[in-house]
């Protein structure tokens, strides 16, 4: 069997569901996020929330509210070539789109559409007792959190500004910035953790349910 | 972190959805910014502030959703506007060389 067939096959399998399969493809997204920042695209945020937005689309799940008609882009893949050039190539065209929408960004004092709604998905309901823990969780956490590391994550990861651009306006280097965004996130999770130990009574949950929750509708979450 | 998505990722979606449910966020964030602070804010994306201003300017970018997003505009605009500056200089460099 060729690499080419063993792509193919390894595709099918990813999209019938063979979580092994969609796994060794996920694996792949090192190799895109390097692939990317080696034509030119910024290194950080941007390109990782770009392959991790392509990956979701290869199988479909930014579309799970509809998952019988969700348009699964590893579909389009007919094993003409190795599987990691074509996702490289699809993968670089998302960030081009992405690069002339950010062009066309107007200045004005409305808010900035966040890049993680490239498409629209649709909302699904939530228990409103879960959803006032929740908020009541994430309330504590952002208020707990030091100030400055939260106006980073918000311009970095948030509103996607190039952590060396943070670092020069804050007057600091950029590896104070990294620095600051990883203890930022830490902190927050570590929040999360100690308000649902200590008034959350029996209503816990785990960091990638928190997310799945706040993610309207779930995307592309599994455990590792 | 036990999932498959970025840290930029996971904070993009904790953060989305409070700001979007969060009664508190939606109260406190949302007055208009003064000629005064969005020039005060242009001077910080600059990286011409000084650390005391730097320092007056936290509680606003911290509590205004409007301080954040036009911070985030001028450094972004500040980008466009030198790796344009950079490129014209790259092309007449080019031409120079021919």
């Amino acid at each position: 069997m060729t690499d080419k067939h063993y792509d193919l096959v390894l595709v099918k399998r990813a999209l019938s569901g063979d979580e092994r399969a969609a796994h060794t493809i996920y694996a792949m997204r090192s190799q895109l996020v390097n692939y990317l920042i080696s034509k030119g695209a910024p290194e950080g945020s941007v390109s990782e929330d770009i392959v991790a937005d392509f990956l979701g689309d290869c199988f479909g799940a930014r579309d799970r509210s509809d998952r019988a008609s969700a348009v699964r882009l590893l579909e389009t893949y007919k094993g003409n070539g190795p599987l990691i050039g074509w996702l490289k190539v699809c993968c670089w065209k998302k960030f081009l789109d992405y690069a002339r929408r950010f062009k066309a960004i107007p200045l004005s004092g409305e808010e900035v559409p966040d890049s993680v709604a490239l498409a629209a998905p649709a909302e699904i309901s939530l228990e409103p007792e879960v959803k006032a823990k929740v908020l009541a969780a994430l309330e504590y956490a952002f208020d707990e959190i030091d100030s400055l590391q939260l106006i980073f994550l918000r311009l970095v990861y948030f509103e996607g500004v190039n952590q060396k651009d943070v670092a020069a306006a804050f007057d600091c280097d950029g590896s104070t910035i990294s620095r600051q965004l990883s203890e930022g996130l830490r902190a927050l999770r570590h929040n999360i953790d100690l308000f649902q130990r200590r008034y959350a009574g029996s209503f816990r949950l785990e960091w990638s349910d928190l997310l799945a929750v706040c993610q309207s509708p779930p995307d592309f979450l599994y455990e590792n | 972190m036990k999932t498959n998505l970025s840290n930029s990722r996971q904070f993009k979606i904790l953060w989305k959805f409070f700001a979007k449910h969060s009664p508190e966020v939606e109260a406190r964030g949302n007055e208009e910014l003064l000629p005064e602070q969005k020039a005060a804010l242009a001077l910080l994306a600059s990286g011409k502030c000084d650390r005391a201003a730097r320092e007056k300017l936290i509680p606003l970018l911290k509590c205004n959703k409007h301080a954040l997003t036009f911070l985030a505009e001028q450094i972004k605009l500040i980008r466009l506007e030198r790796s344009g500056r950079d490129g014209t200089h790259r092309s007449k460099a080019r031409r120079g060389n021919s």
